[in-house]
């Protein structure tokens, strides 16, 4: 009996088992053809793109904060106008939203006003980007400024910038550094954005020229270098800074009513424009798309072969890999609840190997060392899921971590274990994170290039390889249609989510 | 009672075996494949005569034709440029069409086209748009051209003309459609291209640069694979390629001059011809002299 207990408690180390082997087999395989006899040669070009992924993720990062800090505040200040709200409440969707849409939308109308192509075009797309998880994040947490606070400031008498500086600033400046540092990773690793508007090898990543290296050369040496020196830099910019990273939900709306007493004045027009401007900038991209993508080819594309069966792959890569997903950090979390010393920063670990890296070194697995038939979809499935695990993680924590605690007593009184206890007594409070970090897995797995590039085939293909292709090909028309109908996908998935989320509140 | 359907089961998966058509996989690039490309009315022509299934499967970057990825399991690849490390390795291979590289560029627009290589490397109001060496056998062929062009200065040109290039596109596709839509003066091509224009929009304003320096001279080839499974109707395939019919059908959908001279199309004979010349270099070289002319 007790050798039993014993397994059973064994049991728990599966899921971080297994993201353990995730992790390594692409490593050692990448590590596995390495010729040592070629050596590492540092050339111009590889420090000319290391240099260029830390420059622009840095001013990415900086842009993004600034402009998202003001649309924040600027939000918060004038959230009486009409639309506001509205505003709000899609900033979460973009953030999710499939960065080629938002890329191709760059492209087809600033590159008819400036020369996107090369840097202006990759901060552009950047800031585009990562404005709306910045506004987001600055917007719950003035948000929760107390009244108190500014009634003091008005009667002290303080000026704008007096008021500013001791109501809003203190708030703001302590979500800066772990947002700064977020979008830096993301930018540090961006693929998309400089696979589409980068233009030349003076603008280009080091996840790009991994790519690159191990698709068009075969040089698995200088991937495997290049795929180090990333690790290397995410891994330090990790460990300097992401180990305090307080994770938010950047999904749920609290709903709290907000009312102020202001009414629309001319005292505040130059505040006007800029909010104006700002909205215009960040949702400009997805509304050309949506109004683009009504053209003559929409029909031509619903009727097409393959545009259902990159629908069909699309959602069962998305659906698959959410649910691996979901499996696996909930594996985790029983496991880091069982665990109470084991601290939780080594699974945000995972965000420093990059979709490429993993793709890599999956791609030399799967086709220079055993010689599988696996088909490319279950790859792709799992290479998602596990990519996917620090955002799943991200949004199923908190609530998991209440419930648990809620429940641990009460769970053991009644002896219910295992599955049984998820069922009975965890899944109906949990059923609403748990969806919304299965949306969210789905959508991003949806959304990727990275991997689908390493082993998409003609035959399996998704909506955004799909658009990628169409726009490789010149068929701008078709690729905007593939685009809106990805984006009305797109917003099925999150309205389903959000429906079984208000059903639970309605109840 | 188990025993006899299995064996039934097995003599019919056998049997189907035994009649099914065998495949044969051509691993090409999209345009070639396309509906408007020379694939489909290949795929039915051959199909008639060989009794087998063909099966294109296609990637948007010609550049990949030769990786080890994309050769895997194809048991022919058809539309690939030289290159004497790969072809070395091959069961077969053989020349099916040929073009000049060359800028292509509007009339109408262009008033004021440079007339040599050297002007064009020296101007800087124009706009150029080329792909990228690393994903297209174009792009690529460029710092071929311009290696045999300007040989010692090789670097220095390459770096000159990276100023102009508003953007090196992954595929061929793109840059030329860039290129129709005006966003650029001028597109890398080939010399050919203007008898797309010709023949199927009866328009005569798109016109290739032809430079006295002379152009660079390439063979797109049909291969077989070492690990094909299919040499017997690969070899038949090859041959296939080369009749005069299909040679036809290749120069007027593939918009590139035929091997046989004899199917060359009358508009297609219009057009000037370059002066070829050789590079020597190889592709190694060129791109890392490209990558570090390009992060300058």
């Amino acid at each position: 009996m007790r050798l039993f207990n014993n397994l059973k408690h064994r049991l728990y180390w599966i899921s971080p088992f297994i993201i353990f082997l995730a992790i390594s087999i692409p490593l050692i395989s990448a590590f596995y053809l390495y010729d040592f006899n070629k050596g590492f040669e540092y050339s111009d070009y590889i420090s000319s793109i290391t240099f260029f992924s830390l420059y622009q993720s840095l001013l990415s990062a900086l842009l993004s904060i600034i402009i998202g800090t003001v649309f924040a505040y600027l939000l918060i200040k004038h959230s009486y106008i009409f639309g506001i709200k509205y505003i709000i409440n899609s900033l979460s969707i973009l953030f999710v939203l499939p960065t080629i849409i938002t890329i191709f939308g760059i492209l087809s109308i600033y590159g008819n006003f400036f020369q996107v192509y090369g840097f202006f075009g990759i901060l552009l797309g950047h800031v585009i980007l990562n404005v709306p998880l910045v506004t987001r994040v600055i917007f719950q947490t003035l948000k929760d400024i107390s009244p108190n606070e500014r009634m003091l400031a008005d009667q002290m008498n303080l000026n704008f910038w007096g008021t500013f500086l001791a109501v809003e600033w203190p708030v703001i400046k302590k979500n800066i550094p772990s947002l700064f540092v977020l979008i830096s990773f993301i930018c540090f690793v961006s693929f998309t954005p400089i696979l589409i508007l980068g233009g030349s090898p003076k603008y280009s990543t080091l996840e790009v020229a991994i790519y690159h290296a191990v698709m068009f050369a075969d040089e698995f040496n200088v991937a495997f270098n290049l795929l180090i020196l990333q690790i290397l830099i995410c891994g330090s910019i990790y460990f300097i800074f992401f180990r305090n990273f307080k994770s938010k939900n950047f999904i749920i709306d609290e709903h709290k009513e907000y009312k102020t007493l202001t009414v629309i004045s001319s005292k505040h027009i130059i505040e006007y424009l800029v909010l104006t401007l700002i909205s215009i900038l960040v949702f400009s991209p997805i509304v050309f798309i949506f109004i683009k993508g009504i053209n003559l080819t929409l029909f031509e594309v619903l009727n097409s072969f393959y545009f259902w069966s990159a629908l069909g792959t699309t959602f069962l890569i998305g659906c698959l890999s959410g649910v691996l997903s979901i499996i696996l950090t909930y594996g985790n979390l029983v496991f880091l609840d069982k665990n109470q010393n084991s601290s939780e920063f080594w699974f945000y670990i995972l965000i420093i190997f990059s979709p490429g890296i993993l793709a890599v070194g999956y791609y030399i697995f799967f086709n220079e060392i055993i010689d599988s038939s696996i088909s490319n979809i279950v790859i792709i499935i799992i290479i998602n899921s596990i990519i996917t695990l620090p955002f799943t993680y991200n949004y199923l924590s908190p609530s998991f971590f209440r419930v648990s605690k809620e429940h641990e007593d009460i769970s053991k009184s009644i002896n219910i274990y295992g599955t049984k206890r998820f069922f009975l007594v965890d899944w109906p409070r949990l059923r609403e994170p748990l969806v919304t970090a299965f949306c969210v897995s789905s959508i991003l797995s949806a959304s990727d290039l990275v991997i689908i590039s390493f082993f998409g085939t003609n035959d399996l293909s998704t909506l955004t390889q799909t658009i990628y292709r169409l726009m490789g090909n010149y068929r701008m028309d078709e690729a905007y249609a593939v685009s809106l109908l990805l984006l009305i996908y797109c917003f099925i998935y999150f309205m389903i989510s959000y429906k079984l989320i208000l059903r639970k509140w309605n109840t | 009672m188990i025993k006899k359907y299995l064996i039934i089961f097995f003599l019919l998966l056998i049997s189907t075996n035994l009649f099914a058509k065998e495949t044969i996989i051509v691993g090409t690039y999209d345009s070639f494949a396309a509906e408007w490309g020379p694939g489909p009315e290949i795929e039915r022509l051959f199909e008639e005569i060989c009794d087998c299934d063909l099966k294109y499967i296609t990637t948007s970057q010609a550049g990949t034709l030769l990786g080890n990825i994309f050769l895997k399991n194809k048991d022919i690849i058809l539309g690939a440029t030289y290159d004497a490390e790969k072809f070395n390795s091959f069961y077969k291979f053989q020349a099916y069409d040929y073009g000049y590289y060359a800028f292509i560029y509007n009339e109408n627009l262009l008033t004021n086209p440079p007339q040599t290589f050297d002007e064009l490397i020296n101007r800087d109001d124009l706009k150029i748009v080329v792909q990228d060496p690393r994903t297209s056998p174009v792009g690529m062929g460029l710092l071929k051209w311009m290696s045999a062009v300007f040989d010692q200065h090789k670097m220095e040109a390459i770096s000159k003309l990276d100023k102009q290039i508003i953007t090196y596109t992954p595929g061929w596709s793109e840059a030329y459609g860039m290129f129709l839509e005006e966003k650029a003066d001028l597109v890398l091509s080939y010399s050919t291209s203007p008898f797309y224009h010709q023949e199927y929009e009866n328009i005569y304003h798109y016109k290739a640069l032809i430079f006295h320096e002379g152009h660079i001279k390439e063979n797109e080839y049909v291969i077989i694979p070492k690990d094909s499974k299919q040499k017997v109707t690969g070899e038949k395939f090859l041959s296939f390629l080369n009749t005069e019919e299909i040679q036809k059908i290749i120069a007027k959908n593939n918009i590139m001059y035929p091997i046989l001279d004899s199917a060359i199309p009358s508009k297609m004979k219009d057009l000037q011809k370059p002066k070829a010349v050789m590079n020597m270099s190889t592709n190694e070289e060129l791109i890392s002299l490209w990558l570090n002319a390009a992060i300058q």
